[in-house]
């Protein structure tokens, strides 16, 4: 079983927060464009759901690329502020974290 | 509880609005005028079969034409890939059945059978609610259901089989 409170996991976690983003961005913007269709509502139903289209969305919102974003997903201008106030806030909640078990582990 | 029946009204109109079935229309591929319809200009552009135009995305036209594509025009390309490419499956040659597969039934029946989930996707809206209603015929109708769309007996509401697997 995991310890997810370990220092070492907590930092393991603050590490990928900053480096997803930073790898995507690195990425190029059509990095996601010419690929299969892992959602179930396509492949079954030939039928895309609401949320097709959301990578390729955001990976062109990232890069700047507004009518990109617009033409696969517009619903990504909605949900890239969402995720991106989420991602900081669980960014800022494990860095606390972080600091108080380290903390603790110095006094102790 | 109040929500969670909201909720499945909600998967049940949506699902049953889009397996709703359309009368086959007639092919019609003039790209140039789809794209005309929909606003978009592919002057700079010759020679497009319909491969290309379905994989066409405002960066590569700006790529081939230089030219840079508003919101607007983004969603009408998006709107007439959707209409060029439904009419595509539902006219496809050698694939004109009833478009419905075996796996996708069978899918439906396990998961949300208690639903009656299967028979909105077969198009029998009316026993659908039924099973909605009666949680699948207490559980007996839609394990029914479940064998005989593995056995490929029940058939669509239109009277085709479903595509085997």
């Amino acid at each position: 079983m995991v310890n997810w409170n370990h220092p070492r996991v907590i930092m393991a976690r603050l590490v990928l927060y900053v480096l997803v983003p930073l790898v995507l961005l690195i990425l190029p913007a059509s990095y996601f464009d010419d690929g299969g269709s892992i959602c179930l509502s396509v492949l079954l139903f030939n039928k895309e759901c609401y949320a097709c289209g959301m990578t390729r969305s955001i990976m062109h919102l990232i890069h700047l690329d507004f009518t990109d974003a617009v033409y696969y997903n517009p619903i990504g201008f909605l949900v890239f502020p969402l995720l991106a106030y989420m991602w900081i806030k669980y960014f800022l909640k494990d860095w606390r974290r972080y600091n108080k078990v380290r903390l603790n582990n110095a006094v102790l | 509880m109040k929500h969670l029946f909201t909720l499945i009204l909600f998967l049940m109109v949506s699902v049953s609005s889009s397996f709703a079935t359309d009368k086959p229309l007639e092919v019609k591929f003039d790209l140039q005028q789809v794209s005309k319809e929909a606003g978009i200009d592919l002057s700079g552009m010759y020679n497009l079969t319909v491969e290309d135009f379905l994989a066409l995305s405002p960066s590569k036209i700006k790529a081939k034409t230089g030219k840079k594509l508003s919101f607007k025009e983004a969603i009408a390309l998006k709107a007439a890939q959707k209409k060029i490419k439904k009419e595509f499956s539902t006219n496809a040659p050698g694939g004109a059945g009833s478009g419905k597969t075996q796996l996708a039934a069978f899918l439906l029946c396990f998961f949300l059978g208690f639903l009656g989930v299967h028979r909105f996707y077969m198009g029998y809206v009316g026993i659908g609610i039924i099973q909605l209603l009666t949680l699948g015929g207490c559980g007996i109708w839609a394990l029914i259901d479940l064998v005989m769309i593995i056995t490929g007996d029940l058939k669509t509401k239109s009277g085709e089989d479903l595509e085997p697997w």
